[in-house]
């Protein structure tokens, strides 16, 4: 996707999560933290305030829109 | 964070076997010019069932926002053909009458009889089309541009 940039390995491995865990935290698959954090999905509202909140960072140092 | 978890249905992939049951729909050309009964073309819609091999790949999935944007995606994509085949066979059987007269003529039918075969072949195989191509653009879109080997 271009122009989107997805911080969230960083702050996932910083806090600990397997993207396992992460997908079961914020209810949905591996596939979708891991295409999330190829850049490859731009995720819903929702998702990005629940991935906040797992990860404890704000949805601006996450996801970055150029 | 409450997420209700809601899962595709479990099927058996081995199902989209029942899709080759859509071969019986050649069966139609033999009833057609012998006693002149279409309903055999029918069967053509049976490819559909192809669809459910995809389906049952995809069993037990976790059905998240973007497996439903996929599941939008596809459907539309589908339907759409759909509805192009049945538009564009509907507008083939309203005009050219000479030319339907003339392939009847060939095949010792009526032009009204040549339009139903071909508006029952035509739709049967749009409609069998649809329910496949929903399945298989699904599951082509759920795996598209993912390196398996990092899952």
């Amino acid at each position: 996707m271009e122009g989107f940039t997805c911080n969230l390995r960083l702050y996932r491995q910083t806090k600990g999560l397997t993207q396992e865990q992460l997908a079961e935290l914020v209810g949905v698959r591996r596939e979708t933290i891991m295409r999330l954090e190829k850049g490859l999905y731009n995720p819903s509202l929702k998702l990005a305030f629940d991935i906040s909140k797992a990860v404890d960072a704000s949805i601006e140092e996450l996801f970055l829109f150029e | 964070m409450n997420h209700p978890a809601r899962y595709t249905r479990k099927i058996d992939p081995r199902l989209g076997l029942i899709g080759f049951c859509g071969f019986f729909g050649f069966f139609g050309f033999v009833t057609c010019l012998a006693e002149h009964i279409f309903f055999p073309f029918v069967f053509f819609s049976f490819f559909g069932f192809f669809g459910l091999y995809y389906e049952g790949k995809m069993s037990s999935t976790l059905m998240d926002e973007r497996f439903l944007e996929n599941k939008l995606r596809a459907d539309r994509k589908a339907y759409t053909i759909c509805f192009y085949i049945s538009f564009v066979s509907l507008m083939l059987t309203t005009t050219a009458e000479p030319a339907w007269a003339w392939i009847g003529g060939i095949m010792g039918l009526s032009a009204s009889e040549m339009k139903l075969m071909f508006l029952t072949i035509a739709l049967a195989l749009g409609f069998g089309l649809a329910a496949f191509l929903s399945q298989y653009l699904l599951y082509f879109y759920d795996h598209e541009e993912c390196d398996e080997s990092e899952l």
